[in-house]
């Protein structure tokens, strides 16, 4: 007999104490990303936002009137560390909300277009194509050109850029488990077409979504970064770490740190996001590898 | 005819996004221009009409060939787009080649020894390269090659040496995605029939893992080359962006921001033929690797 995802995922639990090393590391990172962005404002060293032009740039570990800045100091003075702590909420809050809203979105057109195929699935499969053929990057900056910054506008624009992923997985496994006899039972036994899409056909997509969301997470922080880096992305006021790289990319010459340490923070997040995604991949549906 | 239904859509699309992003006579006139000027120049660009009108004028006028005037430049705005091309090609072509350079050896011999420390490597790299923002990647690269060592210019066109750096950023990026590709097929070749046949009858590993293995297992490959390639011809936005190369991305972003409506349509006009180009020639070459394909 198939095993049941409430089975699969108990298993998943009780694996994870023999689970690899590099599993447990993107764990680690993980929660520790999740930890700076709920108490970042209590545990950073000092304050974010606090300029002290005598001490730009000082370079990392350097000490200054009692000061430990591990990072060094930004082109303003600013600690780095501090800064890091605390973008880490934008950049997760960013990303989480996108994946949710692009994930149920692309989810539901999925569904929708692989159950009822016809003239419905056509219209969405092409509007699915069109998104796809797009360039990414491309139709963000268009979006958030008409926007403008801003968080919600931010989430907007990722989520309106990326449901068609969803969408497109999501479409053609609903084409193939339409065909089951379960439904079947399910329209003999007198349920209604949104009671057979969403409580028998949806269940049996969670893996699928869940594998796609996690390692979406990981694209939309990187894409969520280069808008930022872009000076598109949250109000200017707003600490993230792609415009953090981009403070420092006018003093590449004289302080390194600046740019390229916020871009480690970027680098470890996503690293962390990765091997998880992967790890959850291969546990629950190692046929999905391409993604 | 799939095509051509994408092709219109992205264009409605992005012709309304656009328009949506605010009007350009406002950038393109004096502040203390008068009402009259505001509106004899909307009525000159074409832009007081409803939106529909002006998309059917814009797609009758596309099909004969006319894609309208720069609001900017003055000129043509398919000459404005194809006067980058040359840049973005160059850009892209070379970034393939590194692409090609680091994937191919990295992926056979990781599919052939697996386990050992180059699968190992080749694993972590790709991992790596798909974690990592490609602008801060260009950053260090600049800091390392560009400001520490002087080997490379940081930014412009001009000589080779200005390409290597925007090409190593865009080329070790999608290397990491071949690498993996490239393995995961071959391994799953490998264990074919029609190799254990090519053993048997004797053929030579050389020619076995030529003729057998990896003609067959290229055809994933091949086709996310070709989605790599239409990607850096359109998207290589933010690399043109750091390294200031005068290509098609950075052009499209600053008409984005001018609201220079025909130099952006223009553009998608000319990367949808890209793409649909790249795709012909991907099928072509599915044909010639394998035979048993054929297109009605």
């Amino acid at each position: 007999m198939k095993e049941s995802l409430a089975d699969r995922i108990k298993k998943l639990y009780i694996g994870l104490y023999k689970t690899p090393l590099l599993v447990k590391l993107g764990l680690f990172i993980l929660l520790l990303v999740i930890f700076m962005g709920l108490f970042g404002s209590l545990i950073a060293p000092y304050d974010p936002f606090t300029q002290n032009i005598a001490f730009r740039l000082s370079p990392p570990l350097s000490v200054i009137a009692e000061k430990h800045h591990i990072f060094g100091t930004d082109p303003l003075g600013r600690d780095i560390l501090s800064r890091i702590i605390l973008g880490a909420r934008v950049s997760l809050i960013i990303s989480l909300v996108s994946v949710l809203c692009a994930g149920t979105f692309g989810t539901v057109a999925g569904i929708i277009s692989g159950f009822y195929r016809g003239f419905l699935d056509i219209v969405i499969s092409r509007i699915i194509d069109i998104q796809l053929a797009i360039p990414f990057m491309i139709l963000a900056v268009a979006i958030a050109a008409i926007l403008g910054p801003g968080l919600t506008n931010t989430v907007l624009v990722l989520t309106v850029t990326t449901w068609a992923r969803y969408a497109r997985l999501v479409r053609a496994q609903t084409l193939s488990l339409r065909e089951n006899e379960f439904v079947e039972s399910a329209r003999a036994m007198g349920a209604g077409d949104f009671r057979i899409m969403f409580y028998h056909i949806a269940p049996n997509l969670l893996s699928t979504v869940i594998i796609i969301s996690v390692l979406e997470v990981a694209r939309i922080i990187l894409a969520e970064a280069a808008l930022s880096f872009l000076g598109l992305s949250v109000k200017p006021s707003t600490i993230t770490w792609g415009a953090m790289v981009a403070d420092g990319r006018d003093y590449l010459g004289r302080a390194w740190w600046v740019s390229t340490i916020p871009g480690l923070a970027i680098l470890t997040t996503v690293l962390g996001f990765n091997l998880l995604g992967n790890w959850i991949r291969d546990k629950l549906d190692p046929t999905l590898r391409i993604l | 005819m799939q095509s051509i239904i994408v092709i219109i859509g992205v264009l409605l699309i992005v012709f309304t996004l656009i328009r949506l992003s605010g009007d350009p006579v406002f950038l393109l006139l004096p502040p203390e221009a008068s009402f009259e000027d505001i509106q004899r120049l909307r009525a000159q660009l074409g832009l007081d009409r409803p939106i529909y009108v002006q998309f059917y004028i814009f797609l009758s006028s596309a099909i004969q060939g006319d894609l309208g005037y720069s609001f900017f430049f003055h000129r043509p705005a398919l000459t404005v787009v194809l006067s980058r091309v040359p840049a973005t090609l160059q850009l892209a072509t070379l970034s393939i080649c590194i692409t090609l350079v680091i994937a191919l050896p990295l992926g056979i011999i990781a599919a052939l020894r697996r386990d050992s420390w180059v699968d190992r490597f080749s694993m972590s790299l790709s991992l790596f390269g798909q974690s990592m923002p490609t602008f801060w990647f260009a950053i260090v690269l600049i800091l390392i090659f560009s400001i520490l060592l002087g080997w490379f210019p940081a930014f412009g066109r001009g000589s080779i040496r200005h390409l290597i750096l925007p090409s190593v950023t865009l080329g070790f990026y999608n290397a990491a995605i071949i690498t993996q590709l490239l393995r995961s097929s071959l391994l799953e070749v490998l264990n074919k029939n029609y190799i254990r046949t090519a053993y048997a009858k004797g053929l030579a590993f050389r020619i076995v893992l030529v003729r057998h293995a990896i003609k067959n297992a290229s055809l994933p490959v091949i086709t996310m080359l070709g989605l790599q390639f239409s990607n850096l011809m359109g998207g290589a936005i933010i690399t043109e962006t750091v390294f200031a190369y005068p290509g098609l991305g950075n052009l499209v972003i600053s008409s984005i921001y001018r609201r220079d409506f025909p130099v952006v349509q223009a553009f998608v006009v000319v990367i949808s033929l890209v793409i649909v180009y790249v795709n012909l020639l991907v099928d072509i070459l599915y044909t010639i690797l394998d035979p048993r394909i054929k297109y009605k």
